[in-house]
């Protein structure tokens, strides 16, 4: 769900084997048979165990290798497949980039390619360079699987999503917008293909648009964004639409981004001026086309009525209140209203205390609240004053510091003072 | 301090934005805001590493 603080991942789905058997018994992976592999690989995966499945996907790889009449035979490749995701999934990042560039050269030496299969290794190859931060390597794997999966399956299908998302998040960390524009309005144009023009469906999509937008400091493209999505959803379902929660917090985040980003300052200020502001977290900084006022005013205003929304509905979902709760408590705190931040954070506690899921292993009251979370820093302006160097040239040092943060979410004193 | 990196200055420096700048979610115990000492910060710095030694030439007879 667009705009919620507490999303699960996208798992993808392991590829079939040629038999499944009904029962489950632990298998040892040096030893055990090809359908017992299979099997003990499919039960870790599906638990969320990658790691686990990994060795069982080795075992499955080795047997079918064995009995394949061919070394391009199709279980070989579904082997690697499946082996490949889940050194992904368990961040072996190299590991699943040789296992996808030799399912590739399997998959391409054969007879009969299956483009399909081929576009998903693409996407596999792909997928793990983007985990493992090699986004150059990822863009030029992720061209391939994406014009592999149109030729295949067509333009503006839903299924090329994930992978789209994957690819604007590389393009974007190599810096390269225009492509990521470029790519973010194609998923426009598949959510608008699938659900109309005018559909308040479209709200999820622009609102990540929105927070794309954002988060290169493009403030002013976010917020036509995200009032577009909230001009679509109002016309179509009213003012008190659910849909309407994601883009206001969006607004909010994008406003709060913009009223703390030390490049949003007008460069015409004096520098002097500039580095008291930069040392003042109180006084938030002007940009150029919205004053903080209007901008600090818009923000609240849309955290309150994304509040109000939620709280509006017949049953409000312990987490959605949660979400946005912790939003509005985080909009004061950090606007240095630790009194105004309060009660939000209390009723976001509350509302913790009503979620009987865990959370990384902890009650959410724990997970959320269990110690100070950092919202805001300026850090030290000449912390790193190299950043055109290569690795090098430069070596970074670590200063730790320690202190104790009181109930107003304010450092009292850095021990050694 | 735990650490300054072996520079002081770099030190107070830190110490300073953290102190001047930094804003926390506090901590809540039964719904309430409490403090929480023992709280520790690593900010990395990046150095420039001194240059390569040359390797000196051989002397000329």
């Amino acid at each position: 769900m667009a705009g919620a603080a507490f999303a699960q991942p996208v798992i993808p789905a392991p590829e079939d084997a040629t038999a499944t058997p009904a029962g489950y018994a632990a298998a040892d992976p040096a030893t055990a048979s090809a359908t017992d592999a299979y099997t003990s690989f499919r039960t870790e995966f599906d638990a969320g165990r990658y790691t686990a499945a990994v060795p069982h996907a080795e075992r499955v790889l080795e047997l079918t290798k064995a009995q394949a009449t061919t070394p391009t035979a199709e279980e070989v490749q579904v082997a690697l497949m499946n082996l490949g995701m889940v050194q992904n999934l368990s961040g072996d990042y190299v590991g699943a980039e040789s296992t996808y560039l030799q399912v590739i050269k399997l998959i391409e030496s054969s007879g009969r390619p299956l483009q399909d299969r081929l576009a998903r290794a693409y996407g596999g190859l792909a997928s793990a360079y983007h985990d493992g931060k090699r986004h150059d390597l990822a863009v030029k794997s992720f061209d391939q699987a994406i014009a592999l999966r149109r030729r295949h399956e067509g333009l503006l299908t839903a299924q090329q999503v994930p992978l789209i998302e994957k690819y604007i998040d590389s393009l974007t960390e190599l810096g390269r917008y225009p492509e990521a524009l470029k790519a973010q309005k194609y998923l426009l144009r598949i959510a608008t293909r699938q659900h109309g023009a005018t559909s308040p469906q479209l709200a999820p999509t622009l609102e990540e648009i929105g927070r794309w937008y954002a988060s290169i400091g493009a403030y002013d493209q976010s917020r036509r964004t995200l009032r577009q999505a909230l001009e679509i959803v109002e016309a179509a379902e009213g003012p008190d639409s659910p849909l309407l929660v994601g883009p206001l917090l969006a607004i909010a985040a994008c406003n709060r981004r913009q009223l703390l980003d030390p490049a949003a300052q007008s460069l015409a200020s004096p520098d002097e001026q500039r580095e008291a502001l930069f040392h003042d977290p109180g006084a938030m900084l002007v940009p150029a086309q919205m004053s903080a006022t209007a901008l600090a005013a818009e923000g609240e205003r849309s955290l309150l009525r994304a509040a109000q929304i939620v709280d509006q509905a017949a049953e409000p979902s312990p987490v959605a209140v949660l979400n946005v709760r912790i939003q509005v408590g985080d909009w004061y705190q950090v606007r240095n209203q630790p009194e105004r931040a309060l009660g939000h954070y209390q009723q976001a506690w509350q509302a913790a205390a009503r979620v009987t899921d865990k959370l990384n292993g902890k009650s959410y009251t724990e997970a959320i609240f269990g110690q100070p979370v950092l919202l805001h820093l300026f850090r030290p302006d000449d912390w790193n004053r190299y950043p055109k160097r290569p690795p090098t040239e430069v070596e970074v040092r670590n200063v730790v510091v320690e202190y104790t943060v009181n109930a107003q979410g304010r450092i009292e004193a850095t021990a050694g003072d | 301090m735990i650490d300054d990196s072996g520079d002081k200055r770099r030190g107070e420096k830190t110490a300073g934005a953290l102190q001047s700048t930094a804003r926390y979610r506090p901590r809540l115990e039964n719904g309430e805001p409490v403090a929480t000492p023992g709280v520790q910060f690593s900010q990395p710095w990046i150095l420039l590493l001194p240059p390569p030694a040359t390797p000196a030439q051989d002397e000329k007879n």
